[in-house]
């Protein structure tokens, strides 16, 4: 039955009673990340009384015990400590372990009766979050047991039970085609969230906002205006003792197939017909099918790669890639990736997309760049004094998340001398208030059944095949590595693709 | 404070950003509101929680207070800096803050004129009225010029009396948008009311509901009248619920407790006030019991006490036996609740039409 009195509340999105079950619990994501977002949505009283986690790993602890590592996760890692101990007790009660490997299907059953308890005494309602934090190669595992202890179906009727797989999802094509249809096999896609963390952040939500609900920008929003944008997801550090994720990984699949590739979709695609999960996506996945494949025979004509080597990082001597333990001397995974996208639409016919990750960058900052046309003819003298850029949109997805425009404007005096102005505006200034953290509004969405922001199986599908090239071609020749000086942006070849590709320049963000 | 001027005030204004930036460049200027505050109450807080909520909400804010009484006619205004450190950033959001005193009672009506010109273009305007709004100006002369009024009816001498006209007010000016902060401060137990009756097991009583009784801390009471807030949350289930309005409205003993009788597609729903010695403050206990035909009773109670412990909730179902659970909650301050209002610029429709169901409400305790 409705509930009519869920309706108009000002607090609007409250998660339903339910349990949610963290594979890997004792692991770096959920001591990072999910544990302190819970803690921060309980805090916010958006979460309910019928509300327990339950976390698995084969860290032998108790949940005494687990409840110590997380008090201390919380601790170190909420952005406001453990604020409040009293809240922080509460939440604590509702706080379970389970004892084993996620690969024995023993630990099933003992789940199964552990969720049917938490049911009954805590009126988590049969709803249930299975939240996968563990190491890839045990995602399938995982789904295959869920599925033989038929936990992913609820015991009670009108429940629902919900998966959350975290990036990667999927190595290649290949291998994400194989995980969709193992995790297909055992539950119903609308069951199914795909986290991308990105999608979480607050500019990226606020790109539809931007677009769909101001009346001026969208009328520019075409080849007509535009003259290409620069997708930036630059990162300070280097691998930060995960080379041995890295390695087998790379820039292009660590950050593009998946982060950025979503953000292009969302600054690229039409209007959906309504806010509805199903349209955006439907829009982002067309949008998707419209970028233009590339072969295997022109791979350097769209994309270029790099690996750091020794720099400079916040004043410190870094050493390169290669150097850092767990990485092989001679690796050749790249560190930095750049691909150019073209978009066979009307919207977009020849506008290109640049889109470039790397690590040991000068700064973190990620951030989504229209170049729009210069003015078709300059009515101004260029001198000296003159600088003169096109406009320039600007969003900012981290740090500092906001929107800035750059115009030109005259310098005060009785010459006219034209400068570039910004227009800045920031979330945290503008609207003084916190923006929340990316996992909370995920974890949130799911919890309330709204699966826009996470992943669909065919854009994840779409996005492996349009990189598939690249990656292919990339696996087979050896680059000149490093090719880039740690603190740099990028190596030369990445400035030099770009003023050939029609004299462009990479922004400086 | 000096005698009003514009150009006096609006010069002082660019000199208070000029002396901001060369002293500090860790500042930040952002405005997105105009927010008029009128204060009755003098009351010290009163700074402190404009610093507050200028955190959240930097903009103009437009201090008005009013000495009605005073023997001089003169309307004096201070110009001022308001600015709070932005958590986890370091930096200083600044806003700023016009203070104007209106001294006399001719002064006092001129106070909405005297403001209009201080508003900032194309920026919202929020009225928040912090005392008794009355026919007298700048109350009504302000009217028209705010997107959103904000009242506290806890600031009322006869606040439940009041919601009648409060919602005659509402209904007179649509294009505004009114809250009242006793609304504002049921939030919380509305939202963990509801979201009980997501559960499935009680879920299915929601049209089961036979008898609702709201207890309420006696020395709360607006003389025999059950508070604002214990009307707000009836009146709430009646709205959303879809109820008849309630009719036969019997006053059971002699310290405000009432029975009143409503009604869901024929079947009765019996609804009770009653003051209770053993609630303090702004306690309130909702008890509810669901019953029909071919089910077993079922009930729930729901006591939200800042005090003691928060919400606390028992829950008694065929399937549930006894469920009790509690959540920590502390009372949201002031500066909370204005800063949540400030958030929502539109017309809260279901304030709206609870408040309607309340003034009727009210009116049948009143007669009774
Ligand atoms: N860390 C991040 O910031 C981040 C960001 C984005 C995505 N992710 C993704 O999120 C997932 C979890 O990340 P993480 O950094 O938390 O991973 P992690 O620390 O390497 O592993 C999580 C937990 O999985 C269990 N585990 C590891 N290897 C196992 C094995 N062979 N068999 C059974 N259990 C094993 C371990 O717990 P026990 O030893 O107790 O069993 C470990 O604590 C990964 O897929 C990662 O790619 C992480």
């Amino acid at each position: 039955m409705t509930n009519p009195l869920s309706q108009g509340l000002r607090i609007e999105r409250k998660a339903p009673p339910c349990v949610i079950v963290i594979f890997g619990a004792s692991g770096d994501l959920n001591k990072r990340k999910l544990m302190p977002a819970l803690y921060s949505l309980y805090q916010q009283h958006l979460l309910g009384s019928s509300f327990a986690t339950i976390g698995i790993g084969r860290t032998q602890m108790d949940n005494e015990a687990f409840r110590e590592l997380m008090t201390a996760a919380v601790r170190e890692f909420a952005e406001g400590g453990l604020a409040d101990e009293d809240v922080w007790r509460s939440f604590a009660k509702q706080l379970h372990y389970i004892a084993g490997d996620p690969r024995e299907q023993e630990v099933y059953v003992r789940l199964g009766n552990l969720l049917d308890e938490l049911d009954k005494k805590t009126g988590t309602a049969g709803n249930r979050i299975f939240y996968l934090s563990t190491p890839p190669e045990l995602y399938t595992p995982i789904v295959t047991n869920l599925g033989k202890a038929k936990l992913n179906v609820s015991p009670v009727r009108d429940a629902w039970v919900r998966i959350i797989i975290e990036k990667p999802f999927g190595y290649d094509l290949k291998s994400a085609l194989a995980l969709n249809e193992h995790v297909g096999s055992v539950f119903q896609e609308e069951q199914v969230y795909r986290i991308d963390h990105y999608l979480g952040k607050e500019t990226v939500q606020n790109v539809m906002v931007f677009r769909f609900a101001n009346g001026i920008f969208e009328p520019l929003w075409n080849h007509k205006y535009i003259d290409h944008v620069q997708i930036t997801a630059a990162e300070a550090v280097g691998v930060e003792g995960r080379a041995g994720y890295y390695e087998g990984a790379g820039a292009l699949r660590d950050m593009i197939q998946n982060h950025l590739l979503q953000v292009f979709s969302l600054i690229a695609m039409e209007p959906p017909v309504s806010l509805d999960a199903s349209a955006i996506r439907d829009e982002k996945q067309k949008v998707m099918m419209a970028v233009r494949p590339i072969e295997h025979g022109e791979v350097n004509a769209f994309a270029v790669r790099g690996q750091y080597g020794q720099g400079t990082s916040n004043g410190r001597a870094v050493m390169g890639y290669r150097e850092e333990k767990g990485v092989n001397p001679q690796s050749t995974t790249e560190t930095y990736a750049m691909v150019k996208l073209l978009v066979d639409n009307w919207r977009w016919a020849g506008v290109p997309f640049y889109i470039r990750s790397g690590k040991r960058m000068p700064r973190r900052v990620s951030e989504v760049a229209i170049q729009f046309k210069e003015v078709p003819h300059l009515l101004f003298d260029r001198t000296a004094a003159d600088r003169i850029h096109p406009n320039t949109l600007v969003m900012r997805i981290q740090p500092d998340e906001g929107i800035t425009l750059r115009f030109s404007a005259k310098l005060p005096g009785q010459a006219v001398h034209i400068r570039d102005v910004n227009m800045d505006f920031q979330y945290g200034t503008q609207f003084g208030r916190h923006s929340p953290e990316a996992y909370e509004r995920l974890l949130l969405d799911c919890m309330l059944g709204d699966p826009t922001l996470f992943a669909r199986r065919d854009m994840v599908e779409k996005s492996w095949e349009l990189l598939m090239p690249i990656l292919d071609v990339w696996a087979a020749d050896k680059p000149k590595f490093p090719n880039y000086e740690a603190g740099s942006w990028g190596p030369a070849a990445a400035d030099e693709f770009l003023a050939k590709d029609g004299g462009r320049r990479w922004r400086r963000p | 404070m000096y005698p009003f001027d514009l150009k006096t005030i609006e010069r002082h204004l660019q000199e208070l950003w000029k002396a901001q930036t060369e002293e500090n460049k860790s500042q930040v200027r952002a405005c997105v509101v105009n927010l008029l505050i009128y204060d009755e109450t003098s009351s010290s807080e009163l700074n402190t929680l404009i610093t507050d909520i200028a955190k959240h909400h930097p903009g103009r804010v437009l201090l008005m207070k009013a000495r009605p009484n005073a023997l001089t006619e003169l309307i004096s205004a201070e110009v001022s800096a308001v600015c709070g450190v932005i958590p986890g950033r370091g930096k200083q959001l600044c806003c700023e803050q016009v203070t104007i005193v209106a001294e006399g009672a001719a002064a006092a009506w001129r106070l909405a004129a005297t403001v209009r010109p201080l508003l900032i273009s194309d920026l919202p305007v929020i009225l928040w009225w912090r005392g008794m709004p009355s026919d007298m100006q700048p109350f009504t002369g302000l009217l028209d010029t705010a997107d959103k009024v904000i009242l506290d009816t806890s600031y009322l001498a006869r606040p439940t009396a009041y919601l009648p006209v409060v919602a005659e007010l509402v209904e007179a000016k649509k294009q505004v948008a009114f809250a009242d902060l006793n609304w504002s401060r049921l939030t919380t137990l509305r939202s963990h009311i509801a979201g009980l009756y997501d559960m499935p097991d009680l879920n299915a009583y929601i049209r089961d509901i036979s008898s609702v009784r709201v207890k309420y801390c006696t020395e709360a009471a607006d003389k025999e009248l059950p508070p604002p807030q214990a009307v707000y949350l009836a009146s709430w289930l009646i709205y959303r619920l879809d109820w008849d309005d309630p009719k036969n409205c019997r006053s059971i003993s002699r310290t405000g407790e009432y029975a009143l009788e409503s009604g869901y597609k024929g079947r009765p729903i019996h609804l009770q006030f009653a003051p209770s010695p053993s609630l303090v403050a702004d306690d309130l206990q909702l008890e509810i019991t669901m019953a029909a035909d071919n089910k077993q009773k079922a009930h729930l109670m729901v006591k939200q006490a800042y005090e003691e412990s928060g919400i606390k909730t028992k829950l008694e179902t065929p399937t549930v036996c006894w469920l009790t659970t509690v959540e920590k909650h502390r009372r949201p301050s002031e500066a909370t609740l204005l800063s949540r209002e400030l958030e929502i610029l539109g017309n809260d429709t279901t304030y709206e039409n609870v408040l309607r169901v309340a003034a009727h409400l009210v009116n049948q305790l009143e007669v009774t």
